[in-house]
């Protein structure tokens, strides 16, 4: 091999080598500054669905102005936590990560959802609503808790650090300040679920969702569940500005079960570009779905323009009502 | 009395690698290296100045859909294929056509290392141009803050285009053994089959080398077997066959 050969040989090992530096170095600090990153260090191993919104970012885009008209009710959960807690999600709450043992779409299952809460809270307020509707105060690893338990309430509050708070039935907020301590596993033990997270986790909203159909702990009815192939994963990211751009993502068990996916899910887009083919609104966004399938793992991706919505929106293009105001 | 495998392996080797970078037809790979780069600077250039917007489907295409679609388009499609065809048939076939196989049939090596020689020098030499250019074409299609996500499938890109150049190689490194014209043939099958059978409904498919350019363990197996098969053919071919050329 003569010297020429060798430096070719060299500088194209070098390309190689550093695009791959390159890549890692931004696959590593990505991880390190993921908007959930310390959030998801109070996830247990056991949590079979993990939900991030950054609120803030939600309700200073001009898309949630724009939704607001079409879905002028608050959403219930706010309403319920505000009236057990004191909270006001509007302008309490930064971000927000919820995680819970159940994926299940029936409304019989007990809830044991965890909310973790980054954002602007008077501690003393909350506190002092807890107790005035029977709560009590305890310490666990070093934090105050305050529970509030009787025939119809299980809930418990903390405020693990300053500015974070916990909240949900006493288990999981004892179980989540146990995964932060390093006394049970956290989520970060559970690299499939890591990599998924890590693969939504640059959206303004998304989530990660473990489905298992034998147990039927999934999101969706079982009878819809049973019509499709074999589903892993599942997750969701959207990014809002002035519009919505989502991807859903489905990890299915096998190629074949992906590609089967991948069939039915087109065949529900033809059906719908049938359905909604007539009306802009609707065929702009049809038109902005991507499908693809790569390996075991299926993506669609979709925009909803401020233009659809403009034509989704009864009243038409804002401007001719009150904007919300702009939180600081 | 002929000398090891692995030692004649390694000679065959030395001497194949710097006739094939350095000789005219390098210039079919340099290309095949360069024009992605170029493609890939033209369209970043033009996205970042906001000249211009890619869109299908009335779908804006940002930079990281522009490199999943250049690597699926241009380097699965079209680059790997046809540098496995232009290489695999020529390592064989050339020398059968410019009569030099003969100096190599005298030497005292085994007829095997001939062809394992040739093909792990076309193997690195494949390697050495193509993935450099998917690298350069991520890093400038890509930016920083964007690659974290498409790191992973950047990566198993890589791989595969790695074990693709390796099958196409050695399965038309084969058919350079048997037959005395196989490029016209290889690209019938690449561009003409492959292309037809991806379209196709039904298992068509599976009797392609595209359809296994996947980063999935069926489809890596596959490529495997199918690259140490043809290599073993090859070996097989080339030992008991004779060669007769035409003065």
């Amino acid at each position: 091999m003569n010297k020429r050969t060798r430096v070719f040989l060299f500088a194209a090992g070098g390309v190689l080598i550093v695009s791959l530096a390159t890549g890692l170095i931004a696959w590593a600090t990505r991880v390190s500054a993921a908007g959930a990153a310390d959030e998801l260090a109070y996830v247990p191993a056991t949590a079979l669905m993990v939900a991030y919104a950054d609120v803030r970012g939600l309700m200073n885009s001009p898309f949630h102005d724009r939704f607001r008209q079409l879905q002028r009710t608050s959403p219930a959960g706010s309403d319920d936590l505000e009236a057990r807690t004191g909270i006001r999600f509007d302008t309490d709450v930064d971000d927000l990560l919820v995680a819970s043992t159940h994926v299940d779409a029936s409304p019989q299952r007990t809830d044991d959802s965890l909310l973790i809460a980054r954002g602007r809270f008077d501690p003393a307020r909350i506190e002092g609503v807890m107790r005035s509707r029977g709560g009590q105060i305890d310490q666990y690893r070093g934090k105050r808790i305050v529970t509030l338990a009787n025939t119809t309430n299980d809930a418990a509050l903390a405020f693990a650090e300053p500015g974070l708070l916990l909240f949900g039935p006493q288990a999981s907020v004892r179980g989540a300040l146990d995964a932060k301590a390093g006394a049970s596993a956290g989520i970060g033990s559970n690299r499939e679920f890591m990599a998924l997270v890590n693969d939504v986790s640059d959206g303004t909203a998304w989530s990660v969702a473990k489905l298992d159909n034998a147990s039927g702990h999934t999101p969706l009815p079982p009878a819809l569940m049973n019509q499709l192939p074999p589903i892993n994963w599942f997750a969701a990211t959207g990014r809002v500005d002035s519009g919505l751009h989502g991807r859903l993502r489905a990890e299915a068990p096998d190629v074949q079960s992906a590609e089967s996916l991948r069939d039915v899910i087109q065949g529900f887009l033809a059906l719908a570009r049938l359905q909604g083919g007539r009306d802009p609104a609707y065929r702009s966004m049809l038109d902005s779905v991507a499908l693809t399938a790569d390996g075991t793992s299926v993506s669609l991706s979709f925009d909803v323009t401020p233009a659809a919505l403009d034509l989704l929106t009864p009243s038409g293009p804002p401007g001719r009502g009150p904007a919300a105001p702009r939180r600081p | 009395m002929t000398a090891p495998l692995v030692g004649s392996t390694r000679r065959i080797f030395d001497l194949a690698l710097g006739q094939m970078l350095w000789a005219r037809r390098a210039s079919l790979l340099g290309l095949a290296a360069g024009a992605p780069i170029l493609l890939a600077l033209v369209t970043r250039l033009t996205l970042s100045g906001g000249t211009a917007v890619v869109q299908i489907n009335g779908r804006h295409i940002d930079s990281e859909a522009v490199f999943s679609t250049a690597i699926t388009l241009l380097y699965f499609r079209f680059i790997v294929p046809a540098v496995g065809v232009f290489y695999g048939t020529s390592l064989i076939a050339d020398e059968v056509e410019e009569k030099t196989i003969t100096y190599l049939f005298t030497r005292p090596i085994p007829r095997g290392a001939i062809v394992l020689g040739k093909y792990l020098a076309y193997l690195l030499c494949a390697t050495c141009v193509v993935l450099p250019s998917v690298a350069v074409v991520f890093m400038v299609m890509v930016p920083f803050h964007e690659m974290a996500p498409l790191f992973g499938s950047f990566v198993r890109n890589l791989g595969v285009l790695g074990l693709g150049l390796g099958a196409y190689g050695a399965v038309f490194l084969w058919t350079g053994a048997l037959f005395r014209r196989p490029l016209v043939g290889g690209l019938l099958f690449v561009f003409g089959w492959e292309q037809l059978a991806a379209i196709l409904p039904g298992y068509m498919g599976r009797l392609t080398i595209a359809h296994y350019l996947q980063a999935d363990t069926r489809s890596v197996a596959t490529l495997l077997g199918m690259t140490i098969a043809a290599l073993w053919l090859a070996v097989r071919t080339i030992e008991r066959r004779e060669y007769l050329l035409e003065r």
